[in-house]
């Protein structure tokens, strides 16, 4: 009864300490997270670096971190001190790398809740990269040379078509009308279209910041492109636009119908959305990051060490995204 | 003035509560305790000045950690510029933020003085990070439109980083959240509304208090972020923000109790910005975290309360406008009979305006550095809007971080190997 009684007054007294200590928090703001790891078609993927960085302003780095393979069955779990939110990235040779974060919903006495959920992170294989075209005209800036006339633009010569610039195919064809006072009170409107009968576009909805660093499906479909499409901003006391970076595009130009019927073309993908900007400019700024693959398969896996524009200035580099 | 150290100091140039004071100027080489280090860079510069401002919770020291840091990056990214850094006080009671806002503000009103007598007739691309950003927005909205052109600094560029300043400032009522929707109800479509305010109408709360009164008699209408900054003309902008921003990470639903608030602003840690707006008003103790009048506060006098509770959006939201003039549904400051009058009522002068704005007046509107930052290129173009958390502007990560996110202040904080495209984008577009 005795021993007992002490033993009650020492957890008390350790338990007392440590809500004291600094380190109290360790206790009760505990997370715990699951990462499932699959591939594309659904399978576990074992093996893969699993490494999740538990928010917490207290530590150094600003985080507690966690590392570990996956399991057979694809899992990895982690816990850690947080303030209740964590990033995490995963990795596996042959694969390209994911990253991903998640934010839990309340603290109780047994820590962050949900306690342990698991997340399902999609790694994709890397499977047939190939050269391509691909630039980002943020970065290699370009202007639209006229205002409310057809403009061609070759995305394998990144000009213009004459007699603006040394381009040979109208792969886009750019049309811009505008009307500008200041960046609120406008009315402009960016047409783009193609110069064959069945060349396209397709828009992909998809906020690009997290997830595989390999965007978009792996090959262009080959039905379900629009023959233009229209950007607008119509600013008058309220400001409508339809720019939004979370519009992404595959595309298809230099179309030919084949003797099998079969359409012929070269495929491509604009990741981060088409943006123009008549702000700073006597007609338009466009923006858009684009990726075209030349060997007239719908392949869009983007080789980064082979881009056919050669040995780009550092700043205008173009990654897989 | 000489110029022959390459980087400069300005020291802090508002003192707390505006006395005079903080970290002494270093505008030449013998102002240095290291001048022997500055031998010979005066040769390799070009007249040319990068100026850069560090934000909240910086103090002196950790000031010329910043600008030490800034400048090194700079050199290493090709940019032979003159640097010079501004410290100021914007590390006054932590974790009180508000405080710092008055005084990033005060700071705005000295700034272009002491700016030209550090870099001369020389063109000056200036840089500013987080709480920074207000101190140059201030400036170059309201008081460098006013300086003689041969008396004020020669500035073509500014580049905001991870700007802690709401992005109303900028764009105004950009996204048609309060105008001509007076009568529509605060609700969680908008995160940075308070929740205790969800139900009642827009036209109740502080943030929408100015639109009672008209712009041309009565001073009161300024009393809004949205387009505090619209005055900046003539000066190109660049933007960059990160969608994986911690401290101006965007906070949807109930703000927790003060301690965390405080606790999170003490550590700079996640949240902190939407905590200090959605805490104007409601703290017990001022400065702790948060304010105590006005803001997301409710007037429980005037007839607003019941059983010592605020009354409902049923009864409140039936309530005509005019009488929230002189007895507003917010929460009014005691000290400022002034402000809540029936007839035209008279805001001081611009400190105190800026004060208000400060303490007591929640942005609607989620941070210029963080996830929404990408909005501005609306006012910029998209081609001066940058995302530093894209793959774009990180060369890998390193290996202690498994959450990629580019933080706050992963400008300084990450090595430069993972992050030296930045730096070369500021040299390129700066023409550094």
């Amino acid at each position: 009864m005795k021993i007992n009684k002490v033993l009650g007054i020492l957890i008390i007294y350790i338990i007392s300490l440590m809500l004291l200590s600094n380190k109290s928090y360790a206790i009760f703001e505990t997370a715990k997270i699951t990462i499932r790891v699959v591939d594309e078609d659904n399978n576990n993927v074992d093996g893969a670096y699993v490494g999740i960085g538990f928010d917490d302003y207290r530590s150094p780095t600003k985080e507690n971190s966690v590392r570990g393979i996956s399991d057979s069955e694809g899992r990895f779990t982690g816990s850690a001190p947080s303030t209740g939110y964590l990033g995490f990235n995963v990795t596996r040779d042959g694969y390209y790398k994911s990253i991903g974060h998640y934010s839990f919903k309340e603290k109780n006495l047994s820590g962050w809740q949900p306690w342990n959920p698991e997340l399902r992170v999609l790694l994709r294989k890397i499977e047939n990269p190939v050269p391509m075209y691909a630039r980002d005209t943020k970065e290699s800036r370009i202007e639209i040379p006229v205002v409310e006339k057809d403009v061609g633009f070759d995305l394998t010569k990144f000009d213009w078509i004459a007699p603006y610039g040394k381009g040979e195919h109208a792969d886009f064809i750019f049309n811009l009308k505008k009307r500008f006072e200041n960046w609120n009170d406008q009315d402009c409107v960016m047409n783009i279209s193609f110069s064959n009968e069945n060349d396209g576009i397709m828009l992909i909805e998809d906020d690009l910041g997290y997830g595989s660093f390999f965007k978009l499906p792996r090959y262009a479909p080959e039905m379900g492109y629009v023959d233009n499409i229209q950007l607008f901003i119509h600013a008058g006391g309220k400001w409508d636009s339809n720019l939004d970076k979370k519009n992404n595009f595959i595309f298809r130009v230099r179309s030919k119908v084949e003797k099998d019927k079969k359409i012929k073309a070269m495929y491509g993908k604009i990741l981060g959305g088409i943006f123009f900007g008549p702000n700073f400019s006597k007609t338009a700024t466009i923006s858009f990051k684009y990726y075209l693959n030349p060997d007239y398969t719908r392949n869009l896996e983007f080789d980064a060490r082979r881009n056919l524009f050669g040995n780009l200035p550092p700043l205008e580099r173009v990654g897989i995204q | 003035m000489p110029h022959n150290a390459p980087a400069q100091e300005t020291g802090s140039l508002i003192g707390e509560h505006n006395t005079q004071g903080g970290e002494k100027n270093r505008l030449k080489a013998d102002d240095f305790a290291n001048k022997e280090h500055f031998t010979g860079f005066e040769a390799e510069c070009a007249d040319k000045y990068l100026v850069m401002l560090h934000g909240f919770k910086v103090n002196g020291q950790a000031a010329r950690g910043w600008h030490s840091e800034m400048f090194k990056r700079m050199f290493w990214s090709g940019s032979r510029a003159k640097f010079v850094g501004v410290s100021w006080f914007g590390f006054e009671n932590i974790p009180d933020y508000h405080t710092n806002v008055v005084n990033a503000f005060s700071t705005a009103e000295v700034l272009g003085p002491n700016l030209k007598s550090a870099v001369g007739s020389s063109p000056v691309v200036i840089m500013a990070h987080s709480l920074g950003n207000m101190v140059v927005s201030n400036y170059l909205a309201d008081y460098y439109p006013q300086e003689p052109a041969a008396s004020r600094p020669n500035i073509g560029n500014y580049f905001l980083f991870n700007a802690a300043v709401a992005l109303e400032a900028y764009l105004g009522d950009y996204q048609g959240y309060a105008e001509g929707k007076q009568n529509e109800i605060f609700g969680s479509d908008n995160p940075m509304v308070h929740t205790d305010w969800y139900g009642y109408q827009k036209r109740l709360g502080a943030s929408e208090w100015h639109r009672l009164f008209n712009g041309a008699t009565d001073s009161r209408f300024g009393l809004t972020w949205m387009d505090r900054f619209e005055g900046i003309n003539g000066i190109n902008l660049f933007s960059f923000y990160s969608q994986g921003e911690d401290v101006l990470d965007t906070h949807e639903g109930n703000i927790g109790t003060l301690e965390v608030a405080s606790d999170t602003l003490l550590n700079a840690g996640r949240h902190s910005w939407a905590y200090q707006e959605k805490w104007k008003g409601r703290a017990p103790v001022n400065g702790l975290g948060g304010t105590t009048t006005m803001g997301w506060g409710f007037n429980l006098n005037d007839g607003y309360s019941f059983l010592g509770h605020h009354v409902q959006p049923s009864v409140a939201n039936t309530y005509d406008s005019q009488i929230f003039k002189s007895a507003p549904f917010f929460l009014k400051d005691p000290s400022k009979g002034h402000l809540f009058t029936q007839n035209i009522g008279v805001v001081t002068d611009e400190a105190e305006r800026n004060e208000i704005l400060s303490n007591q007046i929640p942005a609607l509107t989620l941070p210029t550095g963080g996830r929404e930052g990408g909005d501005m290129f609306r006012k910029l173009t998209n081609d001066r809007v940058f995302d530093m958390n894209g793959q774009k502007y990180k060369n890998g990560w390193p290996s202690v971080r498994n959450n990629e996110d580019w933080r706050h202040s992963d400008l300084k904080n990450i090595a430069y190997p993972y992050v030296h495209r930045v730096f070369e984008k500021i040299k390129q577009e700066g023409g550094l």
